[in-house]
């Protein structure tokens, strides 16, 4: 057997079990009727990921790969990562002392373990209403990549 | 042009202690690009690194050691065109192998006058999720740190000693020769250590029959 071809052997293993984290990414507009403070768009950006974590674990997910949320807007950005649901968000951002958010731009990505692509779709999508809903926040979807997280098929040529 | 890995299973802590770690370097006056690479065709770690005024390049939609190493090598030779860097962060994706990743970065000499060093591969293991990663993603991290140059155990500061010590001692199993650091970038340790290593130690150039001799040693000869 050829290096190529061992390499090729591990490398396949190693996608198949990257193939068994359920992965959705969505990427929105989103806009509040009124000004955000810093602290209120921190709780949503928190209350996102959890929300969306918390329903792919109700769904059969038994770990998190990441939840990772990142939010552009004129008054400055702002990132969240949620690896642990019983230790909720580490949140940073570079909003100034004062800075309300009323529109941007938010990209959204959930890698679990233990579901399928189409489940954690499901549970991103329904909780991601859920909070949109509770903050009050208008959203409009640019483009959600269901489709194109793949990994695997290059090697199965 | 020194490359450098930062490799880790998702949720290791790479993005938080590749900026920290650039920072430190471009304080020591070294020229810092990052290349971020996800399997997936969104890359949020990107539009972090970028958010820190960090000169970063996003590779998305493969694995830039294997299905789009010529994207990888592509991105490096205009990096050293356009920027020429002295060190190259990568932070592979989470199904990268590290010593694939360094067959790719080699090509790009084959495209521009330069020669690729490589630093010690650095592998991150979160010490408060080994219990749980050993029983789900077991093969994904073991392979990770059996390529490793450094392994760095981090988020110690989160995790209690009997989980650090377990993280360790897979460290020591799977990889007897492979240097072993505590780090936390939410305390600071070993952050400037990782960056001195990143400037100061290389690491082996891509070496087929090396590599051979290992994936026999690891899986026997097929």
């Amino acid at each position: 057997m050829s290096l190529d071809d061992d390499h090729d052997d591990i490398h396949l293993a190693m996608h198949r079990e990257a193939d068994e984290l359920g992965k959705f990414a969505s990427h929105l507009a989103v806009r509040s009727p009124r000004p955000l403070s810093q602290e209120e768009t921190v709780r949503f950006l928190d209350e996102l990921l959890y929300q969306v974590t918390k329903e792919c674990m109700d769904h059969g997910a038994d770990l998190v790969g990441h939840v990772k949320a990142f939010l552009r807007s004129e008054d400055g950005a702002m990132s969240a990562s949620l690896i642990d649901i019983e230790k909720r968000s580490n949140v940073t951002h570079d909003f100034s002392h004062g800075a309300t958010f009323l529109e941007g731009d938010l990209t959204l990505h959930v890698i679990v373990h233990g579901i399928w692509d189409d489940v954690v779709k499901d549970s991103s999508q329904a909780a991601m209403e859920r909070v949109f809903e509770q903050f009050g926040i208008e959203h409009t979807v640019l483009k959600d990549y269901y489709d194109t997280e793949k990994s695997i098929s290059h090697h199965m040529k | 042009m020194k490359i450098a890995q930062i490799a880790g299973f998702l949720g290791s802590g790479k993005t938080t202690l590749l900026i920290e770690v650039a920072k430190l370097l471009v304080d020591k006056g070294k020229k810092v690009a990052i290349v971020v690479n996800d399997v997936g065709e969104i890359n949020v770690d990107f539009k972090i690194i970028e958010s820190y005024g960090l000169k970063a390049k996003e590779i998305s939609g493969g694995c830039i050691c294997c299905e789009i190493a010529g994207n990888f090598a592509n991105t490096l030779s205009l990096l050293y065109t356009n920027f020429n860097p002295d060190i190259v962060i990568v932070e592979p994706s989470g199904v990268a192998i590290p010593w694939g990743l360094k067959r790719a970065a080699e090509y790009s000499e084959a495209e521009v006058p330069v020669t690729i060093e490589h630093a010690p591969v650095l592998t991150l293991v979160d010490a408060t999720r080994i219990d749980t990663l050993m029983g789900t993603v077991r093969r994904l991290v073991v392979t990770q740190v059996r390529e490793a140059d450094v392994c760095l155990i981090n988020k110690v500061d989160a995790a209690d000693d009997a989980r650090i010590a377990r993280a360790e001692e897979l460290v020591r199993s799977v990889n007897p020769k492979c240097g072993i650091m505590r780090t936390s970038t939410h305390t600071g340790l070993g952050v400037g250590e990782v960056a001195d290593i990143i400037a100061d130690r290389t690491s082996s150039r891509y070496d087929e029959a090396m590599e051979k001799a290992l994936l026999e040693k690891e899986y026997g000869s097929g």
